[in-house]
């Protein structure tokens, strides 16, 4: 079993307060250790005690189903800052949000102590929706999520647009043919 | 989560707003962000000037609520203290930044509509200044991040302001998710803060955009003062100068979007704001800005 245990945050709304470096879809790719498609098996929600307070931390386990970069087998453990606990709730911008059952194609970092683990945020965690096609299809949230960007242009391209869907089978084709490409250049 | 679109005949707006506000009339806020190496391009003297820049910006338009500063803060900071903290770290208490070029917390009770903290952390890996105008690129490559516009925007998260273009709005508004050459409060990003927490009677009439607040020195004898009135409110825009007497009224072009090429006498101009309404010739607006003239 490989475990990923992360520490930071998670939002459990679109609560917005990060700003992020603009990066392209291939940054995005390049910057992710493991690209995976997974379900959210356990979200759980606990105040820890740190040297940097006591923040909210969410941690929630994935069981993978298909890895299209890096290897994950057994349970992905990430953990996010943020949630809620009794009537104290932290959010902070831009990350991604699970809701146990929930599938997900995440991009993560090779960074253990990360902010965030998942690289792009909001953006490198796309929902599978199979209730309108049984095939699954992908979709960015409508909003990017919480999150904003400092750059003259904004990212030309990204993985998946906010607010667009794509059919899964064609997804992970897209995905791999790139993932390919990027790892055949020098 | 909240988008608006105002309904007014020629003004629409779009700020979207978080589902949180502060329920105190002041945001204390704790900068520690220190002094910078060198000068900073836009003649702040340190980071927490232009921090307190900021938000001294935000306070201007805002009736119910105002920042307090409390400067050079040596309290150490921490999460979930219910202390509002401003600070360059090389992580964000103890994590990598990875993506991440500031953060800024939103700590709720009251099932999530009261704030009780938000402490606002600049990543101090990447290259920062405090300018106007457009994103400049750093002497190493990659973007020279501009604290003041940057501070702007997070400091309007802290307000409880959200992205008006994740919700479909197209508006000029610094809180627009992308931040880049827009470096100043916009007309909708006040509507927005004061939305949430009032504005004085003439405010809600008419603005200044430029100068954004306070004072502004310049070398010409003229100097172009823009701002925003309400247009269902507003007929007219007029400004006086302190050098020409306050009974002479220079009439700006414009309702919605106005300007006028003012003129200056050397030394400090005070330039005050009247509208004429439906109702009266002269509403005296409550904000003013000075425009210093040569040395």
């Amino acid at each position: 079993m490989i475990r990923w245990c992360f520490f930071l945050l998670l939002v459990a709304a679109t609560a917005s307060a990060t700003t992020l470096q603009s990066i392209t879809e291939d940054e995005q790719i390049q910057r992710a250790q493991t690209i995976f498609r997974g379900r959210a098996e356990q979200v759980d929600t606990a105040r820890e005690a740190t040297s940097h307070g006591n923040p909210i931390v969410t941690t929630v386990r994935f069981t993978p189903l298909a890895v299209y970069k890096g290897t994950a087998s057994g349970l992905v453990t990430l953990r996010f800052l943020g949630g809620k606990v009794g009537d104290v709730e932290m959010k902070v911008g831009g990350m991604p949000q699970f809701h146990v059952g929930g599938e997900y194609i995440l991009f993560v970092s090779a960074d253990g102590n990360r902010v965030c683990p998942v690289v792009g945020w909001s953006e490198g965690s796309l929902k599978v929706d199979r209730q309108t096609n049984s095939a699954g299809e992908v979709k960015a949230s409508p909003e990017v999520a919480g999150a904003a960007e400092v750059g003259v242009q904004p990212r030309s391209r990204h993985v998946l647009p906010a607010g667009t869907s794509a059919l899964l089978p064609d997804f992970e084709r897209r995905l791999k043919a790139r993932i390919s490409e990027i790892g055949k250049q020098p | 989560m909240f988008a608006f679109v105002g309904a007014t005949t020629a003004a629409t707006w779009g700020y979207a707003l978080l589902d949180s506000k502060w329920s105190t009339r002041q945001i204390v806020m704790y900068l520690g962000l220190g002094s910078s190496s060198g000068a900073l391009i836009d003649g702040a003297a340190s980071w927490d000037a232009s921090a307190e820049d900021a938000l001294a910006t935000w306070n201007q338009y805002l009736a119910n609520v105002q920042f307090t500063v409390v400067r050079n803060s040596s309290v150490t900071p921490a999460d979930g203290d219910d202390v509002n903290n401003v600070f360059f770290d090389n992580t964000f208490y103890g994590s990598d930044f990875g993506d991440a070029v500031a953060i800024t917390t939103e700590w709720t009770r009251n099932g999530g509509r009261t704030r009780i903290e938000a402490d606002t952390v600049f990543n101090s890996n990447l290259s920062w200044n405090s300018y106007r105008g457009n994103l400049r690129t750093a002497s190493g490559g990659g973007t020279l991040y501009d604290l003041h516009r940057v501070a702007l925007h997070e400091f309007g998260h802290t307000l409880g302001l959200d992205h008006p273009d994740d919700y479909g709005q197209v508006v000029r508004a610094i809180m627009n998710s992308h931040v880049s050459n827009i470096d100043s409060l916009q007309p909708d990003d006040i509507r927005g803060a004061q939305s949430l927490y009032g504005a004085t009677n003439t405010q809600t009439l008419a603005f200044f955009t430029r100068p954004r607040a306070g004072q502004v020195t310049t070398s010409s004898a003229r100097y172009t003062v823009r701002g925003h009135a309400d247009p269902v409110q507003v007929n007219k825009v007029f400004l006086t100068n302190s050098r020409f007497g306050t009974r002479r009224f220079f009439k700006a072009t414009g309702v919605d979007t106005w300007k006028l090429s003012l003129p200056l006498q050397p030394g400090r101009n005070v330039v005050r704001l009247y509208v004429s309404t439906p109702t009266a010739s002269r509403v005296k607006v409550a904000q003013r800005v000075i425009v210093r003239f040569g040395n």
